[in-house]
């Protein structure tokens, strides 16, 4: 999983937002990841019109 | 009175455009102290328009579908010569120098347009609970939400102040207050309605729709503004169709799909119970409920938040984040700290569940759900405890809309009850994408089964 609280020192988040934003980001990649596992290697990102 | 009450008394020289232009702006000044709904009022613009409109009626000119009717915008829809505050501080420029498509085509329509209402800060929350503007206050109960984050325009319509007003819809930002608000909330199919001239949020989730009184005025609205516009690249050129539902629309034969899964999972008993007394109502009435089984809809969920917050801070990651509200401030950070590859993954799985989801279409003519698993909140609360758990109310409020946006599909909410504070609750119905004649006519035809007419708040 990914260092947030890292990345964002490293992408100037205001220290004082540092730790909410991380903890929310870290709770949305566990929900994410397992997706993009999933993820056809051809598959190709959604057009923007319904089809 | 609505829309079409308001068109046929105008119609029938029965009233005036400046009569109810005055009436109108006469609600507002009395009703503003205590709901907040309007950041600009224009008044005296408002006015002289109806004049015009009411000096073309009498030389017999055919002035438009929605001539002399007074409307409201929310404050993200540009209108030439007036702020637009996208209910920020962060945008203190110049006044706008054109008009939004939306406002055009209104215009072309006849409406009168009376103002902007408030919203979350840059459409980017539920809450309403504006740090600049102040909070916009529920009319049936001003001490909750009006939801969000086109809550001024909900509380506006709900409280008579207009008779119809716009709203954007990126994660349920016109369903969730009309769910709050009792009104009528409609969010078209993705392309139907032009989004040129609205400040953004989420590029490819931003929808623009009409909150109303009832199902035959927000079909009246979306007439007048759906339609192609080259200035929109995301606009479709499909044909606009004819989407005013009969007087006595009927859902006999018509298939409704009832979900076993998610929407009916920590919901607010008086919500369930409302959603299913319109489930069985359309049962008696002769229409099929077949029980569907629907894709991971909280894998949608995740898969529009991790959109929206690189879209989102694509657009708010350049303004001066000192100049943003804490929620709004938070939501732009997290969105900056997300890989190009998180949002390319994002879109891969969208396009891999609008394909899983369209197979739904081959049972079901639409299906229902509550708008919300919740009725509005208190202002200031943070959580809400649904069936003995906690929940952060925006992630609460937003639960049953957000996929919607991420598959593009149109979705309407309607009043279908009171929970036992006497508080709106909202029937959501979701059909096929470009199917808003038909949602119309299956919302329509709930309408009158529920028998809640016209919900006036105050």
């Amino acid at each position: 999983m990914t260092d947030w609280i890292q990345v964002g020192r490293a992408r100037g988040t205001p220290p004082e937002d540092l730790d909410r934003v991380a903890a929310i980001l870290q709770t949305l990649e566990a929900a994410f990841r397992p997706l993009v596992q999933q993820i056809p290697q051809s598959a190709e990102p959604a057009t923007v019109l319904p089809e | 009175m609505t829309v079409l009450e308001a068109q046929s008394a105008l119609r029938a020289g029965k009233v005036s455009s400046e009569e109810l232009v005055r009436d109108s702006v006469a609600r507002i000044e009395r009703l503003e102290p205590e709901l907040n709904a309007f950041i600009t009022v224009t008044a005296e613009s408002a006015i002289d328009r109806a004049r015009e409109i009411d000096g073309a009626r009498a030389g017999g000119e055919d002035c438009g579908e929605l001539a002399g009717i007074p409307v409201a915008l929310k404050d993200l829809f540009h209108v030439r010569g007036v702020h637009t505050t996208g209910g920020s501080k962060a945008f203190a420029g110049p006044v706008a120098d054109f008009d939004s498509a939306v406002t055009e085509k209104l215009t072309a329509a006849g409406a009168v347009l009376i103002g902007k209402t408030g919203l979350h800060e840059c459409a980017y929350g539920i809450t309403n609970n504006n740090p600049h503007f102040g909070a916009v206050h529920n009319p049936w109960d001003t001490t909750r939400i009006p939801g969000g984050s086109s809550g001024g325009s909900a509380a506006a319509v709900a409280a008579g102040m207009v008779f119809a007003a716009m709203g954007t819809d990126t994660g349920g930002s016109i369903r969730i207050p009309a769910s709050y608000c009792g009104t009528v909330g409609l969010k078209p199919t993705f392309g139907r309605v032009s989004k040129f001239g609205v400040m953004p949020l989420g590029f490819s989730l931003d929808h623009m729709g009409p909150l109303t009184r009832t199902v035959r005025d927000a079909a009246l609205l979306l007439q007048a503004i759906a339609g192609t516009d080259s200035r929109d690249d995301t606009s479709s050129r499909r044909p606009v169709e004819a989407y005013m539902p009969p007087v006595d629309a009927s859902l006999k034969g018509l298939r409704i799909g009832w979900p076993v899964n998610f929407f009916f999972d920590r919901v607010q008993p008086d919500v369930a119970s409302a959603v299913g007394r319109a489930g069985r109502l359309a049962e008696d009435s002769g229409a099929h409920v077949i029980t569907i089984q629907l894709p991971d809809m909280q894998a949608m969920n995740t898969v529009g938040r991790v959109i929206l917050l690189c879209e989102a801070s694509a657009v708010l990651g350049r303004v001066d984040r000192e100049s943003l509200g804490e929620d709004v401030r938070l939501l732009v950070e997290q969105g900056l700290l997300l890989a190009a590859t998180d949002y390319i993954d994002a879109q891969r799985l969208r396009r891999i569940m609008q394909r899983a989801f369209s197979r739904i279409w081959e049972e079901v003519d639409c299906f229902i759900t509550p708008a919300t698993p919740i009725t509005a909140p208190p202002i200031g609360a943070t959580e809400v405890e649904i069936a003995g758990e906690r929940e952060d109310v925006r992630m609460a409020s937003t639960r049953f809309a957000r996929a919607l946006n991420v598959l593009g599909l149109p979705a309407i909410s309607i009043p279908c009850g009171l929970d036992d504070r006497g508080m709106p609750i909202g029937l959501q119905i979701i059909s096929k994408a470009f199917s808003e004649a038909q949602l119309l006519h299956i919302a329509a035809g709930f309408e009158q089964l529920l028998g809640l007419g016209e919900l006036i708040a105050i």
